[in-house]
């Protein structure tokens, strides 16, 4: 960041208390201006205004407040808002969580340089997401539909394999009948060295990190960081998808960490905690990060967003979840129960929905028969999954010949169905034609999901 | 025809009347067993996922109002986008014109301004009260009330007010009954003595879908109406996901009338019966639980298929399938009663000594489940067969 016209400096620091900084006597200090900071020591720090009143200013120190005094400690007030420089040469580079070089590359020259907190798009100016993009993965393709431009989380546990997951699904996604790859954008926040190495590798193994552009903020690297990283990587995706025609996943990992350090800024500011101690304004907040995911009406690009978030406890109703549930389009959730069983990817469907699914699917962008299937087979699933607790109390025995079929179905949409392999990658035409091959263990008066004139069509009893 | 009126003031009207006249929506879960009225109040709570969103957006399509006001307060901006480019293609089946022609959307997504949320969905009940005036009657859709809730909340908090339940402000209560007591069938001022009416439907957002909290409760406390949807249900792709047992309608007497006089002669009737059989289903369920279906008595196996038929045929709609979209009242009813004539008809046949597999696994029942997807135009004439069907099948067993 250069000095400009605005720059002031100030030594008059009245307090520091964890990741803040009080400034006294400052003047014409601006909300979310950016704050340059010299240690005693000659180090320099960046941090941001979160209050001002009066003469009185308060600065959120990203790079963490040890060693600062109240004495020799030298503040620099920018009078601008953060701000990237970004650049194409950004792809197939490393950055941290600041947006530094730390691949030992070059500085990036900059071609424009953009606000980090971006503007919320109009919704008249936005495009709708229609377009289906295929992952491989039977569980998503096929009855959780993820479309461009849509943002769509992976819910998962501690120990779960979502980092598996969405390291395939980055791999593996594309659109039906365009040669063109997704650049990804990967924001890691409070992640450890080893998922993130692991991710690191399989962009390298797969030829993918020439279209991969990272941002790490690591489990050791101050937490406060944690609150531009994402912002960075979405200011980056932005100008990929909007200013050079690109279609951008961007995978942010982990969003619990992202929270964490929220509410970690929040009970440091005196605020009157939410849920579980989390801000009242946390809705919001997620939600100037996951609205920046979509399309713009007039541009050929877009940004899909697939937000990652261990659940504490598995709790689906934890504040983290929750609150991203009603902001994004949808979820994937992991489920223990099925990772116990060993089985990869240990997609819930019941609980997992993608709302931008109808727009995605039909004739002409996957095929006829796909939403009568998805139906079907939620419906199907969650009846045998309802009789399986029941057999658990009254026994097989008791069970009439049509709850048995079910359950067989049940057994086999796990099996088959949820199973694959982590290099798998199933079109949907296998998706859709082994839920058929699944289904037809069901008597055909069952199939009352999918349309009357599809049966004969695509019922592999009529073929 | 301009005119400027303070949002946070309600438009004047002369008295208000009472709400005899169901607001047809075209969505058998709400029409038939739920009704609201015009000029009344409904509240939908539920969990993510839920179908919140697609329930509004059924009725802000099919709502027989002539006017809708659409207020997206702190929603998705694809949500929006959806409706925006949907709308215009739709036909308003009343009019004929673009369904775009009657709606007012008021857009604030999720990032926009907090103050701007605040005020939103005042914004929009003042243009439905505007609307009122010159007579007409509108529907408010206000997607989410939740999301209004907090951020008077984050409001309250940066002006360091005093913090009442969860961190709501202690006014929460007052401006939620403010805001729903806007709604009304009324005599609008002026000479002519036109009658017109705002009815509003409140989406709420309840955190982890638990419906103990303050924003739920308050709202409950005022809405005549309660939409109670189900994460279970929507897991099992049940919807519109509305838990029959759960949710009220305090119309249903008032609003009885109507379909009585229009629709059907004993409508109340059917309705009754089929919630009775609802009600029992859930009570077999607890026993099937325990022992296992084959301890019930046959009578009650056809109840369980009777209620099975309900639940499938009857309430589950998809707001996406062209035909089923959308069902009149005269359809709904129709279906109903033939639900209940199978139910009827069977028990007959049971007394008479029929086999209780063997009316199970009638043919019928195929031609029952599909009864929905029949056109309207053809409704009439193939009901009468399905309902032939179901008399002669029963009596042959």
């Amino acid at each position: 960041m250069k000095a400009n016209i605005k720059t002031r400096e100030y030594t008059t620091v009245s307090e520091v208390a964890g990741p803040l900084m009080i400034v006294e006597g400052v003047e014409g200090v601006a909300y979310s201006e950016i704050v340059d900071i010299e240690t005693p020591s000659g180090q320099m720090r960046r941090g941001q205004v979160l209050e001002v009143k009066g003469d009185v200013a308060v600065i959120q120190v990203f790079e963490g407040t040890r060693d600062l005094n109240t004495s020799t400690t030298k503040v620099r007030f920018t009078g601008e808002t953060a701000r990237i420089g970004v650049s194409l040469d950004m792809l197939g580079r490393v950055f941290g969580g600041t947006g530094n070089p730390i691949d030992g590359g070059p500085e990036i020259i900059p071609d424009m340089e953009l606000d980090i907190n971006g503007s919320p798009m109009n919704p008249s100016a936005r495009d709708f997401p229609a377009e289906f993009i295929q992952t491989g993965i039977s569980t998503i393709d096929g009855m959780n539909t993820l479309v461009r431009g849509q943002k769509l989380p992976i819910f998962s546990g501690s120990g779960l394999p979502h980092n598996e997951l969405a390291a395939q699904i980055a791999r593996q996604a594309k659109v039906l009948a365009e040669e063109t790859e997704f650049s990804v954008v990967f924001a890691a926040m409070g992640i450890t060295h080893e998922e993130a190495n692991y991710f690191m590798r399989d962009f390298e193994r797969t030829g993918a990190l020439e279209r991969v552009t990272v941002f790490l903020n690591l489990a050791d690297d101050p937490a406060i960081e944690r609150i531009i990283t994402p912002r960075m990587a979405l200011t980056t995706a932005e100008y990929f998808a909007f200013e050079h025609d690109m279609h951008v996943l961007v995978i942010l990992t982990d969003m619990t960490n992202y929270a964490e350090a929220l509410r970690e800024i929040s009970a440091a500011r005196d605020e009157v905690p939410g849920r579980r101690g989390y801000p009242g304004y946390m809705y919001t907040d997620l939600a100037s990060l996951y609205e920046r995911a979509g399309r713009i009406g007039g541009k050929k690009g877009s940004i899909t967003q697939m937000p990652i978030l261990v659940m504490p406890q598995d709790d689906i109703t934890h504040p983290i979840p929750d609150l991203t549930g009603y902001i994004t389009e949808g979820q994937i959730v992991l489920s223990r129960e099925l990772h116990r069983k060993g089985i990869y990817p240990p997609v819930d469907v019941l609980p997992s929905l993608s709302r931008l699914m109808s727009g995605g699917i039909g004739d002409e962008r996957t095929r006829e028969d796909h939403s009568g299937v998805s139906d079907q087979l939620y419906s199907a699933y969650a009846e045998g999954r309802d009789l399986r607790d029941l057999m658990a109390v009254v026994g097989e025995e008791a069970l009439t010949e049509r709850d048995r079929n079910f359950l067989s179905f049940a057994e086999g949409f796990e099996n088959k169905f949820i199973t694959q392999t982590k290099d798998e990658d199933r079109s949907i035409t296998e998706t859709l034609d082994l839920g058929w091959e699944l289904m037809s263990v069901l008597p055909e008066t069952e199939l009352k999901r999918v349309r009357a004139e599809h049966i004969p069509k695509y019922h592999p009893a009529h073929k | 025809m301009m005119q400027k009126w303070p949002v946070r003031t309600g438009r004047p009207y002369k008295n208000k009347l009472d709400p005899d006249i169901p607001l047809v929506t075209g969505q058998r879960a709400q029409d038939t067993f739920f009704p609201v009225a015009k000029g009344g109040t409904a509240a939908i709570p539920g969990p993510f996922g839920s179908g919140k969103t697609v329930t509004q957006q059924q009725l802000a399509k099919w709502a027989d109002a002539d006017i809708v006001v659409y207020v997206g307060c702190g929603e998705r901006g694809n949500e929006m986008t959806e409706v925006l480019k949907e709308f215009p293609k739709l036909e308003d089946p009343k009019t004929g014109k673009p369904l775009m022609h009657r709606t007012i959307l008021i857009a604030n997504t999720s990032n926009m301004p907090v103050a701007a949320r605040e005020a939103c969905v005042y914004t929009g009940i003042t243009i439905a009260e505007y609307f009122r005036d010159m007579g007409y009657d509108v529907a408010l859709m206000a997607d989410s009330t939740s999301r209004w809730a907090e951020a008077m909340r984050e409001i309250s908090g940066r002006l360091e007010e005093m913090p009442g339940e969860e961190g709501y402000p202690a006014y929460l209560a007052s401006r939620l009954a403010q805001f729903y007591e806007r709604a009304g069938r009324v005599t609008a001022v002026g000479t002519e003595d036109k009658i017109a009416s705002v009815s509003v439907v409140g989406a709420v957002s309840p955190p982890g879908g638990d419906l103990s909290e303050p924003v739920t409760q308050n709202t409950l406390r005022i809405c005549k109406v309660f939409w109670a949807l189900d994460a279970s249900l929507a897991d099992k792709r049940h919807f519109p996901a509305i838990d029959w047992l759960q949710s009220y309608s305090l119309y249903v007497d008032s609003v009885g009338g109507w379909w009585d006089e229009s629709v059907g002669e004993n409508w109340r009737n059917v309705r009754d019966e089929a919630m009775i059989l609802l009600q029992k289903e859930s009570e077999l369920q607890e026993i099937v639980q325990l022992v296992g279906p084959d301890a019930l008595p046959d009578k009650e196996r056809i109840t369980l298929e009777s209620t099975r038929m309900i639940r499938e045929d009857f309430l589950q709609q998809n707001a996406y399938h062209e035909i089923d979209t959308y069902c009149s009242p005269s359809k709904q009813f129709k279906m109903l009663k033939t639900i209940i004539m199978f139910q009827d008809q069977a028990t007959v046949a049971l007394e008479r000594g029929a086999a209780p597999e063997s009316l199970t696994t009638l043919t019928v029942k195929e031609d029952i489940g599909r009864m929905k997807y029949i056109p309207e135009a053809e409704f009439d004439e193939k009901i009468k067969e399905i309902q032939d069907l179901i008399v002669k099948q029963t009596s042959e067993v």
